[in-house]
C-alpha cells in the first residue's frame, strides 16, 4: 500500500539531526515548538562542549556535592541507571577518558583528518562512585573524574520530546535524534518504517532494510561515525570502561528495538562495547537486536527479522 | 574473691598455692583483654565499612523516571514486540551519528 508522506520537520541541534514526524498533520507545528524546547533544554543542562551548561560546571568541581537542576539531575540518574543494568558496560564515567583520547569539542570542530601524536590514557572511576543525594538535588563526581553523558543523553531527550508531544498534541509522533528513534501516542496503521543504515544521515533509500516499530525506541551505535585518528590509529567516540580506550569493536553498526529510546541505546553501545559477546547478551535480555559485522556480515538476534533477500 | 598475699607465717604449700591462683587470675584477665580487642577490632571494622559504603555509593539507588522503561537492574527494556519488516517507504533512517 502506498500512503502519503507523513508530516515531518528536521532540524540541526546537539550537533546532529533532529527530526518529528507526526501522524496528525495538525500537529506539526505544536510538536516542532516542543521538541526545540526539549533540546535547547538538554544542551543547556547536558552539554560537555557548551562553556554555560550545568555539566561543564559539575565537572569542573569534582569531590565535592554540587546542586544541579531537575533535568540534570535527571539525566545523570538515569545513566547511573543505565551503567547499573550494562554492569558498568555504559558508564557516564568515561567523561575524562574520551576528552583525553581526544574527543575534546563538539564532534564538528574536530579535524577528523588531522592524526594526533598520541592519546593520554585515563583509568575510568566506577560509576558507583558517583553519589546522587534527592533530598538536596546535588550530585558528587569522584576527584578525578569527569561526566559524558553521550550515551544517553539524546536518547532521553527522544524519550521526553516524543512523550511531550505525544501528551500535547495527541497526535502519533517519532522523533529522531542522530537515528536514535522514540515514538509515542498512536502509531500509523502499518507502523513508523525506519530504514537501517551505517549512518543516520544517509538517503533514505540507501541500501539497507526497513523495518516498522509501534512503540518504544529504536536506537543504531555505530563505530563509523565520530572518529578521528591517533597515533595512525582510528579512534572513535564509544570507551570502553574497562580499558578507558574507544571499544574494539568487530561491529560496523548494532541497532536494537526496546521499550525506550534510552534503553535501545543503552544496549547498542553496549553491544559494541562487548563485541563478540555481544549476541549472547542481547538474546539473554530478549532484546530484538541487528548486527553488522565490519565486513558487512548481518547477524540478527531477538526476533528481529532477517534482511529481506 | 580471696585476695591473700604470702606471709613470713605462710607454709610452702600455702605459697605454691597462692601462686597457682595468682597465675590462673593473670590467664583469666589476659583472655578477657584478648576477647574484648578481638571485639572492639570487629566494631571498629564494621564502622569503617559503613563510612567506605556511605562515601562510596550513590545516595540513592538510580532509577530512571522519564523513560517507559521498567526501573528494575533486571529490566532490560524489553520491548512489547519486535519489529517487523516494511515495504513502507521509510520516514528516518537510523544509524552512525
Amino acid at each position: 500500500m502506498i500512503s502519503a508522506p507523513l508530516p515531518r520537520v528536521r532540524l540541526q541541534a546537539l550537533g546532529t539531526t533532529a527530526i518529528v514526524c507526526v501522524t496528525d498533520a495538525g500537529a506539526l507545528d505544536g510538536a516542532e515548538r516542543i521538541l526545540r524546547r526539549e533540546l535547547d533544554a538538554i544542551d543547556r543542562a547536558c552539554s560537555r562542549f557548551r562553556a554555560d551548561s550545568e555539566l561543564v560546571a559539575l565537572n569542573a568541581r569534582p569531590g565535592t556535592p554540587v546542586p544541579v537542576g531537575e533535568l540534570l539531575f535527571e539525566a545523570i540518574r538515569v545513566a547511573l541507571s543505565g551503567a547499573a543494568r550494562t554492569g558498568g558496560l555504559v558508564s557516564p564515567t568515561v567523561g575524562r577518558a574520551l576528552r583525553l583520547a581526544g574527543y575534546d569539542r563538539s564532534y564538528e570542530l574536530i579535524d577528523a583528518s588531522a592524526d594526533r601524536a598520541h592519546a593520554l590514557l585515563s583509568p575510568v572511576p566506577s560509576w558507583r562512585r558517583v553519589v546522587l543525594d534527592p533530598t538536596g538535588r546535588t550530585v558528587r563526581i569522584p576527584a578525578g573524574g569527569e561526566l559524558d553523558l553521550g550515551a544517553t543523553a539524546k536518547a532521553l531527550a527522544a524519550d521526553r520530546a516524543a512523550a511531550a508531544i505525544a501528551r500535547a498534541t495527541g497526535s502519533g509522533v517519532l522523533v529522531s535524534l542522530g537515528g536514535d528513534i522514540a515514538v509515542a501516542g498512536e502509531s500509523p496503521a502499518e507502523g513508523w518504517p525506519i530504514r537501517l543504515a551505517d549512518r543516520h544521515d544517509d538517503d533514505l533509500d540507501a541500501p539497507g532494510p526497513t523495518v516498522e516499530i509501534r512503540s518504544g525506541g529504536l536506537a543504531t551505535s555505530s563505530v563509523t561515525a565520530r572518529r578521528w585518528r591517533i597515533g595512525g590509529e582510528q579512534a572513535h567516540h564509544i570507551v570502553d570502561p574497562r580499558s578507558g580506550r574507544p571499544a574494539l569493536a568487530p561491529w560496523r553498526t548494532v541497532s536494537v528495538a526496546a521499550a525506550s529510546c534510552v534503553d535501545a541505546n543503552l544496549a547498542s553501545t553496549a553491544a559494541v562495547i562487548l563485541g563478540d559477546r555481544a549476541e549472547a547478551w542481547l538474546e539473554r535480555r530478549r532484546l530484538p537486536a541487528r548486527l553488522v559485522a565490519q565486513a558487512g556480515e548481518v547477524a540478527t538476534v531477538g526476533g528481529w527479522p532477517e534482511d529481506p533477500r | 574473691m580471696e585476695h591473700r598475699l604470702p606471709t613470713d607465717d605462710t607454709s610452702p604449700e600455702e605459697r605454691a598455692r597462692l601462686r597457682d591462683r595468682a597465675a590462673a587470675r593473670l590467664r583469666s584477665i589476659t583472655r578477657g583483654v584478648a576477647v574484648s580487642a578481638v571485639a572492639l577490632t570487629g566494631i571498629v571494622a564494621a564502622l569503617a565499612a559503613q563510612s567506605t559504603h556511605s562515601a562510596a555509593t550513590p545516595a540513592q539507588a538510580p532509577a530512571p523516571t522519564a523513560t517507559a522503561s521498567a526501573e528494575s537492574d533486571d529490566s532490560a527494556g524489553t520491548p512489547t514486540a519486535p519489529p517487523s519488516t516494511s515495504t513502507q517507504q521509510p520516514v528516518v533512517a537510523s544509524g552512525g551519528s
